[in-house]
């Protein structure tokens, strides 16, 4: 079954008065489960992808559906809540909020989805556990290492049982060792029925997933599974 | 739902206070500016209810609220066209419309039959041109002279300082001072007893001509008598008080009529109606303005000060409220600056499922919350600066024989305002600020360092 549907995508921003084309006419369909990887340099448009996939920008023309609505088309408020169902974010930088705890930043998606603070603490705690973070949980994010970071960016990312999880260079901060981990987990993840999609441009993180998307100058230069 | 959007609430604030919190000193600069015109707002205000209260409060326990005081129509209009300098030609013209209201024998008899009313007392005013204090010869001018039976209306004395003031029913020939006149004549207050049956002899118009805008005595006549008590009026100004029968034969010989016939024709001064009950006061009051007469209450008297002072209020006010405008502005610098600080963690909260309006209303509630923090440390140092006055008022005005124990008056409803006031402040400087901070694009405020 076809979760997201990609068609005929272009992204045009203007950056330093030069007029540049992140995405030159791009079309994915994406089944749920898959895990894919795109994989190209920086500047190939691979982030500006994701950024539409998951509703955070809108594409200048094409439409996106995921499971069957228009995403490209969304009012503010309805992407908001859209992203916090559907969508979790993880990011090269991890991205935590300086000024809460470990639980309180995984909670966070909960909170703003008017979700009671002790019963969002709880959950976000559950998932914690679940990732092995249970004994960090009480840290602020200076205080853990960058392996430890992202395991609690990914647990915030799941925390609302999302169907799709985005993770834009999850490894790039992290030592290799780490980083394997890292993308073990997500591979954990999809195979808990998460639909995965991760931007790389680490040739050797490739086999982590069964569909290699290479993208180029904005357009999809080879698109293949793997079983 | 209704639970989803109260928690929803509540987690912002509690995301704003964590926020603030986070930056201890900016806070605290911030808001100190607010705190500085609520202490003003809270001092200036508490001070004009203060005075407002105590003047009230005197008004209720030196006037009586039983008491109707009725003044013909044309001593209403006759003052006013004294103050605006009019001539005499204007008040005759209409004169002959006014004699039926007048306060003559018969009206006072009528007032008595007015169902609830206890005693009827007719007052006189005399035009007093000087008067000297036995053994001076120095003039003392300017007299408030007026006519009054004690006995029926004790609340003209507030203290009796020498004497016995209500012996004048009884002394034709008798005079009560007050500690005005006493001030006047250069009397000081140790020797307020041996004023007592001094003579003092005052000079009475009987012929007056109108000179430009103020009449001038063309003859006038001396009259003897005597000090029986010196008293101290407290909020009322008047100087000498005569026996009435007494008054009311040198104002009839000063104007060669009979005293029937004056009284039949001027009529009294005024009339002090006393009521049964408090409650009967303002109906009687109502009844007899029907009948063409002013009255004027103890309550009329109160609201006219509360009308006053709800004016003195708001310009006090003004102080604090400028104050709170500049601190508006520096809260929305503050904002602002935090924004640029903060771009990435918006960009994160968009990313994962802020919307514009929850990234709005969290920045609102932050410089709220900056606002309420002044406003709350203001209610609590303007009520620590209003103990301080109160204690040094006490001090200064005991020495001048002026009781007042609260100067400033601090309800409970002015803290409360206060807070909410500053709140609002807060709210409103936030308006900029969050509008900025909710349009951030989330893709370019993430990548944001």
């Amino acid at each position: 079954m076809v979760l997201i549907d990609i068609i005929d995508v272009y992204k045009k921003y203007t950056l330093n008065k030069h007029e540049v084309n992140a995405l030159n006419g791009v079309s994915l369909k994406i089944k749920e489960g898959e895990f894919v990887i795109v994989f190209g340099p920086s500047g190939s448009g691979k982030s500006t992808l994701l950024s539409i996939i998951g509703a955070l920008d809108k594409p200048t023309s094409g439409e996106v559906f995921i499971d069957g609505e228009n995403i490209s088309r969304m009012s503010d408020k309805k992407a908001a809540r859209f992203r916090r169902s559907n969508i979790g974010f993880v990011f090269q930088a991890f991205n935590l909020l300086p000024f809460l705890t470990a639980e309180e930043n995984v909670a966070l998606p909960l909170l703003f989805s008017g979700i009671g603070k002790v019963e969002a603490i709880k959950l976000a705690r559950e998932v914690l556990e679940s990732l092995d973070m249970g004994e960090r949980a009480r840290h602020k994010p200076s205080e853990l290492s960058g392996g430890e970071a992202q395991r609690v960016a990914i647990a915030r990312a799941v925390v609302c049982k999302p169907k799709i999880i985005l993770a834009d260079e999850p490894t790039g901060n992290l030592d290799s060792k780490t980083a394997v981990s890292v993308m073990n987990l997500l591979r954990q993840l999809n195979k808990k029925g998460h639909t995965v999609i991760v931007v790389t441009h680490e040739r050797s993180f490739l086999k982590f997933g069964n569909r290699i998307v290479h993208i180029l100058d904005g357009k999809i230069r080879s698109d293949e599974r793997r079983i | 739902m209704i639970y989803k959007k109260i928690s929803y609430l509540l987690n912002l604030f509690d995301l704003s206070f964590k926020n603030v919190l986070r930056r201890k000193v900016r806070t605290f600069l911030t808001s100190s500016s607010v705190m500085i015109g609520t202490v003003l707002i809270v001092v200036m205000v508490s001070l004009g209810l203060g005075v407002n209260k105590w003047l009230v409060d005197e008004i209720s326990t030196q006037t009586d609220l039983k008491l109707v005081t009725v003044f013909p129509p044309q001593t209403a209009i006759m003052s006013l066209f004294s103050v605006l300098g009019a001539s005499d030609k204007s008040e005759n013209k209409e004169k002959t419309n006014w004699k039926s209201v007048i306060l003559s024998k018969e009206t006072v008899e009528e007032f008595k039959k007015i169902p609830g009313v206890f005693s009827v007392t007719p007052v006189m005013q005399i035009t007093v041109d000087a008067a000297y204090l036995e053994g001076s010869n120095v003039p003392i001018s300017r007299l408030f002279t007026e006519s009054i039976d004690f006995e029926q209306n004790p609340y003209y004395v507030k203290n009796v300082v020498a004497g016995d003031p209500f012996a004048l029913n009884k002394r034709q020939d008798g005079v009560v001072v007050t500690t005005f006149f006493a001030g006047k004549a250069g009397v000081l207050e140790e020797d307020y007893n041996s004023l007592i049956g001094k003579k003092v002899t005052l000079v009475i118009p009987t012929k007056v001509a109108p000179t430009g805008f103020f009449a001038a005595t063309v003859e006038s006549k001396t009259i003897d008598v005597f000090i029986v008590g010196v008293i101290d009026v407290g909020l009322r100004s008047e100087d000498l008080f005569l026996n009435t029968e007494r008054a009311i034969s040198i104002l009839s010989e000063a104007a060669n009529l009979s005293k029937e016939e004056f009284l039949n024709n001027v009529g009294y001064y005024s009339v002090l109606i006393k009521t049964y009950s408090e409650k009967d006061t303002e109906r009687i009051a109502n009844t007899i303005e029907e009948l063409g007469f002013k009255t004027v209450t103890a309550k009329d008297y109160i609201n006219m000060v509360n009308r006053i002072f709800s004016t003195v209020q708001v310009a006090l006010s003004a102080f604090g409220i400028v104050a709170l405008v500049v601190a508006s502005i520096g809260i929305a610098n503050t904002m602002v600056m935090s924004i640029y600080e903060r771009t990435k963690e918006i960009g994160i909260m968009k990313a994962i499922g802020a919307s514009r309006w929850t990234i709005r209303l969290l920045f609102l509630i932050e410089s709220g919350v900056l606002g309420v923090f002044g406003g709350f440390t203001g209610v609590l140092l303007g009520y620590v600066l209003d103990r301080i006055g109160d204690f040094v008022a006490f001090k200064v005005l005991e020495n001048s024989g002026i009781v007042i124990e609260k100067l400033f008056y601090y309800p409970p409803w002015l803290a409360l305002s206060c807070i909410v006031f500053s709140f609002f402040v807060g709210v409103i400087a936030g308006i900029y600020p969050a509008n900025r901070a909710s349009l951030l694009d989330p893709v370019v405020a993430i990548k944001y360092e």
